[in-house]
């Protein structure tokens, strides 16, 4: 190899103008790489803030997993323990109490099944609670659209708008002896928070593919 | 050693032998710290100090990640400890040994010179932050930006290699100096060898990055680390590739300017390169239109641009390459092995199995995980057929699918054989010349560590390359007067002879021969005698005077 570039050594040994070219190439690529990551830094910080508005989720979810069942906690909608309990209770009567008066009047007496539910105790009310306005959770805007934060079903990549929503689901503790030992399921509006129960915190990322946040007691 | 005038072969283990008797300066100086004695341990003191300077940069910026680093503060100190006192002795041992420092030790107050030299003043700086916090208050961020001085410390590495790169490339191009920082010459010198390992510490760094990123856990706490981190990783392998693609022309073979740039893009080494920065790219602009999540994988691919740093790779190349046919053969067997399974695992077994064994192409899955004793278990057959011919297929897998792991595992030595054959055939070549030169010593240095030989084992190839090429010329082209001067070589030119005699009774015919030597009296009877003793292998009795005349039948 020595003897091809000694026989191929041109004279002038300062940096050609194909050198200076080539440096300039190497310039503007680097460049471009940077404001790539940038781009890519600016992404991975959106992804930062929908995982701060999770945080910020369990947050106030866990440090009020214990006052949630004192007297006068507020959102009272939140609220847990024995009292909820009866005043569900007193609910449920009223509600059949109402359905039985109505379905007499109708003189439709066979069909009463299902009266509708106690909204007291329920996440759904929680839920409105804690992001309507003035709502300790209310202010939380999506990363992804900047607009206000939205309860999604499922984080799914194929909608990628979706990106910078949170999901909300309960994990419920299976039968001893089971091959798994909690099942997680969406929490809905009518599930009842009376009792602790154990919530997970997903959040969408990027690519709208779900990023656990944590799993706690609520 | 007998050729003390000749340069010395090493192997990839080779250590320096230092007289003991040197005075302790000189003898601590000589093992740790001259940089004119190749096989002292100045290499491996260097690299471990290198890379813990690297371990603390990356502990500064893991400092910064309060989820790491609040769980592991105990631990981090510990790390940052252990480095001040590492980095301490390794001052306070140049210091000691200033006085004999080929630098300062002609110069008046040499220890004093070396406390103000440029090197020991970054020394210096590396440490002394952690010392003064003991007395004086410092703020953590201060301390911690005073830190990153220990990274001047790899000056003490790169300057001199830069000079050194400097010297050997005075009369040379931009682009030929480009050329030989990126691609291996005899003018990259240690600068090379820095490049080398700062591309490898970033496939490193990439690699464990994209597998750590797997871990959810590590991830969530990540994320942004290791975006910053590929996006300098596809920065730093960007310019490698366009570096290598424009100076690739100082390349022989590559001259032309596009047609070699072209065949060098086609190279696997420079498709590997391309793709191990085409994700990136493709991400970032992308990302909004298709889900790319899947091209994070592809990133892995970087760990092959470590193939370029190994001849593993290329050895494997060439196994596969020359067993090819060998390997197709066994290939076709085990083809037409699994097909034929699998037809009659679903001939047998369908009709029990409806739904496990559906079809042939059902069938192959099974076939291949019996043949190669894996055996998973989700598939078994259950009639009497099935299992009687799973027994005799499992067994005939065994030494089927053992074939080509077998030919390569003997094509790999062969292949190590050859190259060592190949080394003593330059040896051979060298010595024909005369003694060994630098130059040539060099090469055998060089390819001795290729084929990690160890430096008994490198004198070894050249003893015996020495020992045969002084018979080849003994035997061959010496004149007989030269031969007899030295009496190993006349008995090595005895055998040869006697040898000569064996193989020319072997093709005569001896009866005739004896018939028409005793017949017209063409040889003596001494010879006569010897030429049976030869061909008899009768013993030679050394006390008797007729020793050249045994008794013959």
């Amino acid at each position: 190899m020595a003897n091809y570039e000694q026989s191929h050594a041109p004279k002038n040994l300062g940096p050609t103008w194909a050198d200076i070219i080539f440096l300039f190439f190497l310039l503007g690529v680097l460049v471009s790489v940077v404001l790539l990551g940038r781009l890519a830094f600016e992404e991975g910080m959106k992804t930062e803030r929908s995982k701060e508005n999770g945080e910020a989720w369990v947050k106030w979810m866990t440090d009020n997993s214990t006052d949630r069942f004192k007297p006068n906690f507020q959102p009272s909608a939140c609220s847990g323990g024995p009292s909820v309990a009866s005043q569900i209770e007193r609910e449920k009567k009223d509600l059949l109490r109402a359905a039985r008066q109505a379905a007499k009047r109708d003189g439709t007496e066979d069909d009463l099944n299902t009266p509708e539910q106690p909204t007291t105790g329920t996440w759904g009310e929680c839920f409105k609670a804690l992001t309507s306005k003035g709502g300790p959770l209310s202010e939380l805007v999506n990363a992804f659209s900047g607009e206000a934060l939205t309860l999604v079903a499922k984080c799914d990549p194929a909608d990628l708008s979706t990106a910078g929503g949170y999901l909300l689901e309960k994990n419920v503790a299976t039968p001893v002896g089971s091959a798994i030992p909690t099942v997680t399921s969406t929490l809905t509006d009518t599930d009842l928070i009376v009792d602790k129960i154990n919530v997970r915190v997903t959040i969408c990322d990027k690519g709208a593919y779900p990023t656990k946040i944590a799993d706690f007691d609520f | 050693m007998s050729y003390n005038e000749e340069p010395r072969l090493r192997g990839h283990d080779y250590r320096v032998e230092i007289s003991s008797d040197l005075p302790l300066k000189e003898w601590l100086y000589a093992w740790f710290l001259d940089p004119e004695i190749e096989g002292n341990y100045l290499k491996d003191v260097d690299k471990w100090i290198g890379l813990l300077i690297v371990g603390n940069m990356f502990a500064l910026l893991f400092e910064h990640v309060p989820a790491v680093f609040e769980p592991n503060k105990m631990w981090f100190h510990i790390f940052d400890i252990f480095s001040v006192v590492v980095f301490s002795i390794e001052y306070l041992a140049r210091l000691f040994l200033a006085p004999v420092d080929r630098e300062f030790k002609d110069k008046r107050f040499p220890t004093l010179r070396y406390i103000f030299s440029p090197f020991a003043i970054i020394d210096f700086l590396a440490i002394i932050p952690f010392y003064l916090q003991s007395f004086i208050a410092v703020d953590l961020r201060i301390l911690r930006a005073l830190r990153l001085l220990r990274i001047l410390k790899l000056f003490r590495v790169i300057i001199p290699a830069i000079a050194d790169f400097r010297q050997a490339n005075k009369e040379r191009t931009f682009r030929q100096k480009m050329h030989a920082i990126v691609y291996p010459s005899d003018y990259g010198g240690k600068l090379h060898e820095l490049f080398d390992s700062f591309i490898v510490l970033w496939v490193i760094i990439s690699v464990v990055a994209v597998v750590f990123e797997s871990v959810q856990s590590i991830h969530y706490i990540l994320n942004i680390e290791f975006v910053v981190v590929d996006a300098i990783a596809v920065g730093v392998f960007t310019v490698e590739y366009f570096l290598r693609l424009y100076t690739c022309v100082e390349e022989p073979g590559y001259g032309h300017p596009v047609w070699g740039r072209l065949k060098l893009a086609k190279t696997p080494s420079s498709i590997i390169d391309f793709l191990a920065i085409l994700p990136f790219f493709l991400e970032v602009f992308l990302h909004h239109l298709f889900d790319l999540r899947f091209l994070r994988v592809f990133r892995l691919m970087r760990l092959l641009k470590l193939t370029r740093y190994t001849e593993a790779t290329a050895t494997l190349g060439k196994v596969i390459a020359r067993e090819w046919p060998v390997m197709a053969a066994s290939g076709f067997i085990m083809l037409l092995l699994v097909v034929l399974t699998a037809s009659l695992g679903y001939l047998f077994e369908h009709e029990a199995q409806p739904d496990k064994f559906e079809n042939i192409p059902q069938s192959i899955y099974w076939a291949v995980i019996t043949l190669a004793s894996v055996g998973y278990g989700d598939l078994t057959p259950v009639t009497p057929m099935g299992r009687a011919m799973t027994i005799i297929l499992a067994l005939m897998g065994i030494g089927i699918f053992a074939i080509p792991a077998a030919l390569l595992s003997t094509a790999f030595s062969d292949q190590l054989r050859i190259d060592r054959e190949q080394l003593l055939n330059r040896l051979y070549e060298m010595l024909a010349r005369g003694k060994l030169s630098i130059e040539d010593a060099d090469i055998i240095n060089k390819e001795a560590k290729r084929l990690h030989m160890s430096e008994d084992e490198v004198q070894r190839l050249y003893d015996k390359a020495k020992k045969e090429r002084e018979l080849m010329d003994d035997v061959s082209s010496l004149p007989l007067h030269k031969i007899a001067a030295v009496p190993e070589h006349a008995i090595e030119h005895y055998k040869s002879l006697i040898a000569e005699i064996k193989e020319l009774s072997v093709m005569t015919d001896r009866e005739k021969f004896e018939e028409i030597a005793q017949a017209k009296d063409r040889i003596t009877a001494t010879d006569l005698a010897l030429w049976r003793t030869i061909l008899n292998n009768a013993p030679v009795h050394p006390t008797s005077p007729d020793n050249t005349a045994p008794h013959t039948g």
